[in-house]
């Protein structure tokens, strides 16, 4: 016997979700199926909400609801520092440090040419577009510690080189809290390659 | 859940759900894998670090439904220098691209394995990209079955000599007569069209011993990847990021950057 067919669409249109699978799918709208109305329809509101209301910054592609978003339009940011990450979600995991005072930069994305991307894929016109406009002196590419993006970080650097911008990258190495002898092989060449004097 | 051990190329990874990797593997003796490292993509794991494109590695696996789980792994070695240089991962990852787009599921890949683990151990060393692909390429279409004819036409079999016209869709080069009856093919000068020849046929010794001019070999490279996208029926991506690295370091160069 088969689903009715509103749960069928219902599983169907979840199973489209990353991550996702049939088995998730079902769990997912059986749980629905069981909330009262009121949870469903704000679950329903809140999703064509955000739909509608959020688009890129048009500046930095953040993700926002205003626009400029509210890193771009806040005076009190450093706009001579530009921070470079790979998606969206980077931005959100660079302010909660607490410790970045610049403007950001979405690529959206990174340079995987086995995945089909490549740097014409990337947002990286309208980046050099903003330090054409002169007010930017050090831009730190904060893309991703993997291949993928230490080649993006690495396209861009020499694309930016003769701008005369400064340009650094993420620091590598340890993370917070670890065993040493549990770290990969990789990681910790990285962190003897970058250790420092104390 | 059965479990075995393999020693793997990675050839490509994806993020997969929240903190899974999706790994594309080669191994010498079970030829390509699907695997999924689960967790891979927090900081804490240890398999991030490890399971990056190129890497060597030797691995615990278990059997699963559409990708096998990675339980543990172990670097043999990481091939860092093609992370720490834009013209090392470009043609690197042309290799990998090419030998992930010829593997066929269930099929053992020894030579293929050999050749991309040379390939990969030449460019880490820092040998010049251009040769090191073009050898790369010709020996991978021999191996799998497709080298192109490239001294006798392959429509009407007569030797060839002097520039010749090549066409991929067909495997080989035209002769004059049949490339002016068909008005088909692209002219490959001759030094080009037995370089092509020659590596194919070459040790890596003996290819390693040829001087070849970088600009020959990455002509060479050019129409053997030509020859790989006829098989495949569509271009490579990584192939157009190492001409758009390489038209900005040419472009560097003019400007004295």
């Amino acid at each position: 016997m088969e689903y009715a067919a509103p749960i069928a669409r219902l599983i169907a249109e979840l199973e489209r979700l990353p991550g996702v699978g049939p088995k998730t799918a079902q769990r997912l709208a059986l749980h629905l199926l069981n909330r009262p109305r009121e949870e469903v329809a704000a679950l329903a509101s809140a999703l064509l909400e955000a739909k509608d209301r959020i688009h890129p910054c048009s500046v930095c592609a953040n993700l926002t609801d205003t626009d400029p978003c509210a890193i771009c339009g806040d005076p009190r940011r450093d706009e001579s520092l530009l921070c470079v990450v790979e998606e969206p979600k980077d931005v959100i995991a660079l302010e909660r440090t607490h410790e970045f005072h610049g403007r950001y930069h979405v690529l959206m994305g990174a340079i995987s040419p086995l995945s089909g991307v490549g740097p014409d894929d990337l947002r990286i016109e309208p980046l050099l577009a903003r330090l054409k406009e002169g007010k930017i002196r050090e831009v730190v590419l904060a893309t991703d510690p993997d291949v993928e993006g230490e080649a993006t970080a690495m396209y861009l650097a020499r694309l930016l080189k003769p701008l005369g911008v400064k340009t650094s990258r993420l620091a590598r190495g340890l993370p917070e809290g670890g065993d040493l002898d549990y770290v990969d092989e990789v990681t910790l060449a990285r962190a003897l390659e970058g250790r420092r004097a104390i | 859940m059965p479990s075995y051990k393999t020693e793997a190329l990675v050839l490509r990874t994806a993020e997969m759900g929240e903190t899974d990797r999706r790994l594309d593997l080669l191994s010498p003796e079970l030829g390509p894998i699907r695997a999924v490292a689960r967790g891979a993509r927090k900081v804490p794991s240890r398999l991030g670090g490890l399971l990056q494109p190129f890497a060597q590695v030797r691995l615990l696996l278990w059997r699963g439904k559409t990708f096998d789980g990675v339980s543990q792994a172990e670097t043999i070695r990481s091939f860092h220098e093609l992370r720490e240089s834009l013209e090392a991962f470009a043609y690197a990852s042309v290799a990998a691209e090419a030998a992930l787009a010829l593997t066929r599921p269930d099929e053992e890949a020894p030579r293929r394995y050999r050749l991309l683990l040379y390939t990969f151990e030449r460019l880490a060393r820092g040998d010049r990209g251009e040769p090191v692909l073009a050898y790369f390429l010709a020996q991978l279409l021999r191996i799998e079955g497709f080298e192109p004819a490239w001294s006798a036409c392959v429509r009407c079999g007569r030797p060839v000599h002097g520039e010749r016209r090549f066409l991929p869709s067909e495997g080989g080069v035209l002769c004059p007569d049949c490339s002016l009856r068909s008005g088909q093919g692209e002219p490959v000068p001759e030094p080009v069209a037995r370089l092509a020849e020659q590596l194919g046929r070459a040790g890596p010794r003996s290819a390693e011993a040829l001087a070849v001019d970088p600009g020959l070999a990455m002509a060479a490279a050019r129409t053997l990847a030509r020859a790989l996208s006829a098989v495949l029926d569509r271009s490579m991506k990584s192939l157009e990021l190492l001409d758009i690295i390489r038209h900005d370091a040419e472009g560097s160069a003019e400007h004295g950057g």
